[in-house]
């Protein structure tokens, strides 16, 4: 088994060389913090498949990025920023071989409860293939 | 009882020359040994009759391709006049072992996807399995 697992080595790849506009602590898996300010990119990998066979086989992570701005144009910058860094390499142990970007959604301000203006989220999905 | 394909592994030594090395990310590979009777009936037979034909073996593989990785396969399809000693590896050390050809090469590149390639090994000769 490799040191890490994949969700720590891709926030590796996002927090690493140099920054996005968005601060390290502001990167996190799976959920945000009530409170947190934004900008911020929440990620999660959403299934991890085995893909070819052999003792080092090949893995193939499905993975989605949320940034979340208070306008729709700086989330999809920061999509676009997340899109510039990600790429194939060694991180924390496990050799990301090749990355497919397949879909991107932005999702207005919405109203949330009491009226308040909810902030803007633009989504991206991608296919990580790796090894570990 | 069945067995995982976890631990399988498929490997390729060009021969005479040639090192053996296992062929990274095989997605998966297709066995197929078949032995098509020839037909011996004449007119006048009730039944139609047949005798043993001859075996044929082919396997195919489908792979993430890179060429850096299949380069060596490839080459067998441009030049090779020898045959190659390939060796599929099941998880519980099975092999089947057999000389073969590479007699098609299909890589496939479209959008949204990795490269992929198809490989189509014809064998020569008797396949072991042991």
């Amino acid at each position: 088994m490799p040191a890490h697992e994949v969700e720590e080595a891709i926030r590796h790849m996002l927090t690493t060389g140099p920054n996005l506009s968005v601060p390290d602590d502001r990167i996190t898996f799976g959920y945000r913090l009530q409170f947190d300010a934004l900008p911020a990119i929440v990620f999660n990998v959403t299934g991890i498949e085995t893909v070819s066979i052999g003792s080092a086989a090949d893995r193939n992570a499905a993975v989605e990025f949320r940034a979340i701005a208070l306008e729709v144009a700086d989330a999809l910058d920061i999509v676009q920023e997340i899109r510039d860094k990600v790429a194939p390499g060694t991180h924390q142990g496990v050799n990301f071989s090749a990355i497919i970007w397949e879909n991107r959604v932005a999702e207005e301000r919405a109203a949330e409860l009491g009226d308040e203006q909810g902030p803007a989220v633009a989504v991206a999905t991608a296919q990580f293939y790796y090894t570990e | 009882m069945p067995q995982s394909s976890a631990l399988s592994s498929v490997s390729f030594k060009q021969t005479p020359a040639g090192s053996s090395f296992t062929i990274d990310a095989v997605g998966s590979v297709t066995f197929t040994y078949n032995r098509a009777p020839f037909e011996v009936s004449e007119i006048g037979n009730a039944n139609a009759q047949f005798i043993a034909g001859y075996q044929n073996c082919t396997a195919q593989l489908e792979l993430f391709y890179l060429a850096a990785d299949h380069e060596d396969i490839e080459s067998n399809i441009n030049g090779a006049l020898a045959v190659a000693q390939v060796i599929i590896t099941l998880a519980t050390n099975d092999t089947i072992t057999g000389d073969a050809y590479v007699t098609a090469y299909t890589v496939t590149a479209a959008a949204n996807d990795v490269v992929r390639a198809s490989i189509t090994l014809q064998f020569t000769g008797a396949i072991a399995a042991a």
